[in-house]
């Protein structure tokens, strides 16, 4: 396979957002007790974005009690919409572009169909909103081949919207509070090494004297 | 599982009288195994047997071939030998003797005395020593590690009938002329010296040097001079030195063969392709044969520096990128690039390095006109090709500390994995990672020391009422868990009130005092 040239010393990621949306059913087909809620599990991009030019095809696989547990998505939007009660795992199998002659990628999601207590703002979840659990994530093509390289930077992502709306969870501003935490974080770890070792420095010299 | 017994206490039967085992096993035949019995005797278990699988019958569809005894010749040989042998009935009898077209010789060019005279002189070289270079060139099809391996010049006594020829004299060599040239008084050789002359065909001599001298040098001129200047390299000193002028027999190497032969083929090819007509051929001959002894030596002396490479330099080479010259670099740069098998090395490095930064030139320009895309990361060190999901590949922790990197995680008020995995937020997951492992262990540290110097305050602090001396002792002894006895001993006279002090860490600190401190109670 000495045609296949890959972009040595390259990497490249896409952003892409997945997960579910649930909303409880009531009415007519809401009685039953099998199927409380309607769920969508999606694969997309941020903003909505195409993805389906590096993304050929989406297999969920849903719960064992579903018909036909193996739901294979071909053409955006890479969605799967269901009626159920239960929660379960949804494995997420992505498959590439075969251009790009990589392999499929397996993603995990918790489908989450019951609220938390709360909303955030101290009331109870409201009946009717829905509940939402979505992920963002970056996919990496690590030294990709040079023709899907050449697809990729045809294609350029849109960027991650700037603030944090009711509809974008995913923002630049969530990202910045992210690397925020983080750095506070470091600067009181590094901290706190500084102080342990000159404890350790400290007692060292006691003990070596005692 | 019910027994009979069961199933007649549950009916309240009676208990009837123990039936005789009809079943009685028969006494195993003496003379085969036990093992083997079971499986093939007489009371063979039913569930034990596989069926042996014989090899399946061979299948034979091809018709059987017919071989004939036929005589044939091969035209490699100059004589007119016949041999035989079988061949498939089918094949042509006259065809070629398939193995007469590997017997490929060599063209070499030769020179005449002439030629050599007027052109191929050589302060280093002899006319003899360049004649028995081309015998071993032709000989070995110019394969010169052979040829370098078998040179031997001059030649030693083993070679004296080539010798011989190569003087071009005819001199009958008599043992007495080895004799004369051996150092007097050396009576072993002369034994080796006969037994290789008669071996040839030579006179044998009796034994005495010196009664031997005076008849022998009628015998032969030349032989007495040089006799006081045999070389003592060898016991047997060979004769024909007599005539060759004695030099030890020189260590020529590859280089240096392979220098003689090629600088005297471009001679004899500028001579003999003199006229203009030939002057393309001529170049092209010439440019074939040019060899640069020099460079062939440096280039040899950078292979061999790269093939005894330990694994840790090849590491520094892969780490620190061209362009940097390795401190550990012995060889010197090789003059030119031609033909050295290093600089190709180096030369290839240097073009992968040159690549991704024109790679990252490229996507930089394309890049900055989208401004959303983010550039596409440009990594000097190995990249595993290949499409992986960010946040599932966070540098993973040891799974004992784990636990406790969460807790610590959780008092950072840090979830367990990132929100938003984009780069840099997963470059800084790791460094978060990382710096909480090593507090961790220094923590750690600092604990261990922290309980190391109570329990060392608390020993001192309770033998501060006991004499200098042996709470010194004591200090000694737990600082350096030694000296048991001397511990115990001072410990006994001198501080005995305060054993009653329970001292739990003593034990594990210094192993010694401890448990000496326990038997002197005892007593």
């Amino acid at each position: 396979m000495t045609s296949i040239k890959r972009m040595k010393g390259l990497s490249l990621a896409r952003p892409i957002i997945y997960g579910n949306s649930a909303t409880p059913l009531n009415g007519k087909k809401g009685g039953d007790a099998d199927h409380t809620h309607r769920w969508t599990i999606s694969v997309r991009g941020v903003n909505n974005e195409d993805i389906s030019y590096f993304i050929r095809k989406v297999a969920f696989k849903l719960h064992d009690t579903y018909d036909n547990p193996n739901r294979v998505i071909e053409k955006p939007p890479f969605e799967v919409t269901e009626t159920g009660w239960g929660e379960f795992d949804i494995i997420i199998k992505i498959h590439f572009n075969p251009i790009s002659g990589e392999k499929p990628l397996t993603l995990y999601h918790h489908l989450k169909l019951h609220p938390y207590e709360e909303d955030g703002l101290g009331n109870p979840w409201p009946k009717q909103k829905p509940v939402t659990s979505y992920s963002y994530d970056e996919i990496v093509f690590n030294e990709p081949i040079d023709s899907f390289y050449a697809i990729l930077q045809e294609n350029t992502t849109s960027n991650v919207p700037l603030k944090k709306t009711p509809h974008h969870q995913f923002s630049l501003q969530a990202e910045q509070e992210e690397v925020e935490r983080l750095d506070k974080a470091l600067k009181t770890t590094a901290q706190e090494i500084v102080r342990y070792r000159e404890k350790c420095k400290r007692l060292e010299a006691e003990l070596a004297t005692k | 599982m019910a027994t009979g017994n069961d199933v007649r206490e549950i009916f309240q039967l009676k208990a009837s009288d123990q039936v005789k085992r009809v079943h009685k096993t028969e006494r195993k035949p003496d003379g085969i195994s036990r093992e083997l019995y079971g499986l093939i005797g007489n009371n063979v278990s039913t569930v034990a047997f596989n069926n042996p699988t014989y090899k399946p019958k061979l299948n034979v569809s091809k018709k059987a071939v017919n071989w004939t005894w036929r005589p044939f010749v091969n035209p490699s040989r100059d004589d007119d030998l016949i041999l035989h042998h079988w061949e498939k009935t089918r094949t042509d009898p006259n065809e070629e003797y398939r193995f007469y077209k590997f017997n490929k010789s060599i063209n070499l060019i030769s020179f005449s005395p002439e030629e050599y005279t007027s052109h191929l002189k050589d302060p280093d070289w002899t006319m003899e020593e360049t004649s028995y270079l081309w015998d071993l060139c032709r000989r070995f099809d110019l394969r010169w590690v052979v040829i370098q391996d078998r040179y031997e010049w001059p030649p030693q006594e083993a070679d004296r009938l080539a010798l011989q020829y190569y003087n071009g004299n005819n001199l009958v060599i008599t043992e007495s002329d080895s004799n004369a040239t051996k150092k007097e008084g050396e009576d072993t050789p002369m034994k080796d010296a006969s037994a290789a002359a008669s071996g040839s065909g030579e006179i044998p001599v009796k034994a005495t040097l010196g009664a031997d001298t005076p008849t022998t040098t009628g015998a032969t001129t030349a032989a007495t001079t040089p006799a006081s200047e045999s070389k003592p390299t060898t016991a047997t000193a060979s004769t024909s030195k007599a005539v060759v002028n004695i030099t030890p027999a020189k260590t020529r190497s590859m280089e240096d063969l392979k220098h003689r032969y090629y600088a005297i083929n471009r001679i004899l090819t500028k001579i003999r392709m003199s006229d203009a007509s030939q002057a393309v051929e001529k170049a092209q001959l010439l440019s074939s044969m040019a060899y640069d002894k020099n460079r062939e030596i440096e280039r040899k002396k950078n292979l061999e520096i790269l093939n005894t490479r330990t694994p840790e330099q090849i590491e520094k080479r892969k780490k620190a990128p061209k362009g940097s010259v390795q401190a550990d670099d012995s060889a010197p740069p090789t003059p030119t690039t031609a033909t050295s098998g290093g600089n190709a090395l180096k030369g290839s490095s240097s073009s992968n390095h040159r690549r991704p930064s024109n790679a990252s030139d490229g996507p930089g320009g394309p890049s900055s006109a989208s401004a959303a895309l983010p550039p596409p990361v440009v990594k000097k060190e190995k990249l595993t090709p290949g499409a992986y999901l960010r946040s599932q590949k966070m540098t993973p922790v040891v799974s004992t500390k784990q636990q406790r990197v969460q807790s610590a995680l959780v008092t950072l008020g840090l979830p367990f994995k990132p929100a938003m995995p984009t780069a840099t937020v997963m470059a800084k997951w790791d460094q978060v990672q990382s710096n909480i492992v090593t507090l961790l262990d220094i923590k750690k540290q600092a604990d261990k020391l922290e309980s190391d110097l109570k329990v060392v305050k608390m020993r001192r602090g309770s033998l501060g009422s006991g004499s200098s001396g042996s709470s010194s002792a004591l200090a000694s002894a737990a600082a350096g868990g030694a000296g048991g006895s001397a511990g115990s001993a001072s410990l006994g006279t001198n501080v005995d009130g305060n054993f009653g002090v329970k001292r739990e860490g003593t034990g594990d600190e210094s192993g010694t005092p401890g448990p000496v401190k326990k038997k002197k109670r005892k007593e």
